[in-house]
């Protein structure tokens, strides 16, 4: 697993790709970052600039974005190049496979939102003084950007691994993690009891503005992390069915 | 089929074997991603994060609402500002789980199609009788209910500077837990409203002149409300929280005027509304505790340009702007900007005669409202040798041993039924000064919880740094490693 996740990382790092977005997402948060500071210039504000920041919606399409972008060639690339065969007579399991091209996506969406943690830190060393700025919702909002990174990424797979078109991939990814997001907003339709309910559970809206207010709960890594598993699984099922057939 | 079956290769019988087996552990995953997530929904814990633990409720509520054992609800009625929802949709969830389902939680919008029907039954539940963003209290045969505009203090508003109001500390949580314990543990508090000199009628609701209204506004906040005449009883009631004097226009009996001051120096709640042109037999009482009651009357008006012609409103209705609020309990949580009191006379606030009693002004009216000691009419000017130059102060605190508490108003008509609802801010001070007297918010000690304050001040070098390092520096720094990247690719 580990071996196949060296292998992708040394490929994202050598394609322009990374960079690209990298540099793309970088310059559009730094830019956000930068108006919501100005935005709250000397205004008095119950809620830190980095509420705000964290609620702006650029940044949850970015995270909508990037995840499909990564993992969209993962598997889709090795069926069209006619490597993935070469992959499974390799000695590794289909759970190696699976698990090692899913971590170096991580691993690559945690070093595209590292360098935005420094923010923080920037704006209190520029600012010389001791005004308050929360570091407990900063945390938070990076624990849930890590959970949204582990379940649009598990879904990224598992939609490279039922297509050879990159594209196609792309769209079913972004598709169903659009679904996922957006179907939490039904909560502001006011549903009835269990809808309303499963809509609060849900909604990946609701996590980030709690945990940017501070409130994490138990309930967000066990939803995200399991429906990722379950995406991951049926990634390694057809992957495994692929593999039986060839 | 058997036919087809018969034909198929094992490699194909293995792929349709091996395909029907991902299908069942699928299946048996889903099911058990379900069943994970369904615990998990009802069994998980929260992390407050924040510096001033927002989320998280005090000790003493979480041990109260822990034990509870029959079941509440609360339901917030109305479309309160967004602020103020936010955080009673932080803080009630708090106690749904803390009393692990014994409470209940609903906001009830009644402007909102959905929620006609609700509203509908809570407004002839709780006899409410006009729009007003409250927090309805039920348990069994219980109600009482709270202002959403009470659960925050307000800080004043900066002309100098611009500077919105903004929200200084909220007391959600302390009132809240204090109503659910007076709710549940405790028999109603009772307020005696004096009789028997032409007061305003507390039984009342429909003459113009009656306090129906005012009283039926503090019945449904959890008091018992009772007629007192302290002339078949020699002394207020032990069991008073506080008596008020709704304007009562015959003098009290000397007897009756040394009841009521046993009844402060012993710890007591006096509100006291005077009528503005009846001598109400109360001047010694007050005098002792450092508030002199003026026959002068309210009078002045404000000059407006109105298509430039100046135009003078003149009249004996003082608007009490909030840049003129001292800093009281009572009116840190008024939301309005001003408040319309008609017909006030003038107070003033002296030493107190009485050792350990503190008066001090609540309400003045603005500069151009004076004092005036004759008769008058629309023509009547300011007499500086006669009459008292603005600011008049209007409505006065006071506070004694045994930590009593006496609230004296120049005015009593802004409290009857004919004001209380169509004067701007009447209901509200009616209210806050019921609440400040019988002192309920302090009965769990939990305190109110500041407001957090984030100032951004950067100078241009600052906001220019910034600007270079989050916007050039970093993304640069990206960019220039991937050229570096593609060049090396390249050689």
């Amino acid at each position: 697993m580990f071996v196949i996740m060296q292998r992708e990382l040394a490929m994202y790092f050598r394609s322009l790709l990374v960079y690209g977005l990298g540099f793309f997402f970088l310059l559009m948060t730094g830019v956000t970052f930068f108006f919501v500071v100005n935005a709250l210039q000397g205004q008095s504000s119950e809620y830190s600039v980095t509420q705000f920041f964290f609620q702006i919606p650029f940044l949850w399409f970015a995270q909508l974005i990037i995840m499909p972008l990564l993992t969209m060639r993962v598997f889709s690339e090795e069926y069209r190049l006619g490597t993935f065969e070469g992959l499974m007579t390799a000695p590794v399991t289909e759970w190696d496979a699976v698990l090692g091209k899913f971590l170096a996506c991580l691993v690559v969406y945690a070093a595209l939102l590292a360098p935005t943690v420094l923010y923080v830190p920037i704006l209190r060393l520029i600012l010389l003084d001791n005004t308050p700025l929360e570091n407990g919702p900063v945390w938070a909002v990076y624990w849930i950007y890590l959970l949204w990174g582990t379940f649009y990424g598990a879904i990224g797979v598992f939609a490279s691994a039922i297509t050879r078109s990159q594209l196609l991939s792309f769209i079913t990814s972004f598709a169903i993690s659009c679904v996922f997001f957006f179907v939490g907003f039904v909560i502001y339709f006011e549903p009835p009891g269990w809808l309303r309910l499963l809509g609060h559970y849900i909604s990946a809206y609701e996590h980030l503005d709690l945990a940017a207010q501070g409130l994490l709960s138990t309930q967000q890594p066990v939803f995200y992390l399991s429906v990722a598993v379950l995406f991951l699984l049926m990634a390694q099922q057809f992957i495994l069915n692929r593999r039986g057939r060839s | 089929m058997s036919k087809a079956k018969s034909l198929a290769s094992p490699k194909q019988n293995l792929a349709q074997n091996s395909f029907a087996a991902s299908i069942a552990t699928i299946l048996a995953a889903c099911l058990l991603v379900l069943a994970v997530n369904y615990l998990s929904a009802r069994h998980f814990k929260t992390f407050d994060l924040t510096l001033t633990r927002d989320f998280t409720l005090s000790d003493r509520t979480l041990n109260f609402v822990g034990s509870l054992e029959q079941p509440v609800s609360i339901t917030v009625f109305g479309s309160p500002p967004a602020f103020a929802e936010n955080y009673l949709r932080r803080i009630l969830p708090l106690y749904e789980r803390a009393s692990r389902g014994k409470i209940t939680t609903a906001f009830v919008d009644p402007d909102a199609p959905e929620d006609k029907q609700s509203a509908l039954r809570l407004v002839k539940e709780f006899d409410l009788s006009m729009q007003e963003d409250l927090l309805l209290i039920s348990t069994g045969e219980r109600r009482a209910i709270l202002r959403v505009d009470e659960l925050y203090e307000m800080s004043p508003p900066d002309f100098m500077t611009g500077t919105p109001r903004r929200v200084t500390a909220w007391l959600g949580e302390e009132l809240i837990s204090s109503r659910l314990l007076e709710l549940l543990t405790q028999e109603k508090p009772v307020i005696y409203f004096l009789e028997g000199h032409a007061e305003g009628d507390w039984r009342d609701r429909d003459s113009d002149r009656g306090w129906g209204e005012a009283a039926s506004r503090i019945e449904r906040e959890y008091f018992e409300v009772r007629g007192l005449s302290l002339i078949i009883h020699s002394d207020v009631p032990e069991d008073a929280s506080l008596l008020v004097i709704a304007g009562p226009r015959n003098s009290l009996l000397p007897s009756e005027a040394e009841a009521l001051s046993r009844y402060l120096d012993r710890g007591g709640r006096v509100l006291c509304a005077l009528d503005w042109d009846r001598d109400a037999g109360l001047d010694g009482i007050l005098l002792e505790r450092g508030i002199r009651v003026r026959e002068h009357k309210l009078l002045g008006g404000i000059s407006q340009i109105l298509g430039g012609v100046e135009v003078r409103q003149f009249g004996s209705t003082v608007p009490i702007l909030d840049k003129e609020f001292p800093d009281h309990p009572m009116l840190r949580t008024l939301r309005l900007n001003t408040i319309l009191l008609p017909n006030l006379r003038a107070l003033e606030v002296i030493q107190p005669q009485r050792s350990g009693w503190q008066a001090s002004p609540l309400l003045k009216a603005p500069q151009a409202f004076w004092g005036e000691s004759g008769e008058w009419d629309e023509n009547t000017t300011f007499d500086e040798d006669e009459d008292i130059p603005g600011p008049v102060t209007v409505a006065a605190v006071a506070v004694g041993p045994a930590n009593a508490r006496l609230v004296v108003f120049g005015g009593a008509l802004a409290f009857d039924n004919k004001n209380i609802l169509n004067q701007l801010g009447a209901a509200e001070l009616w209210s806050n000064a019921v609440s400040w007297l019988t002192e309920r918010e302090s009965l769990m000690g939990i305190g109110p919880k500041q407001a957090r304050d984030f100032r951004l001040r950067l100078d241009a070098v600052q906001m220019g740094t910034l600007f270079v390092v989050v916007v050039v520096l970093i993304p640069g720094a990206v960019l220039a490693w991937g050229i570096i990247t593609w060049l090396q690719r390249r050689s």
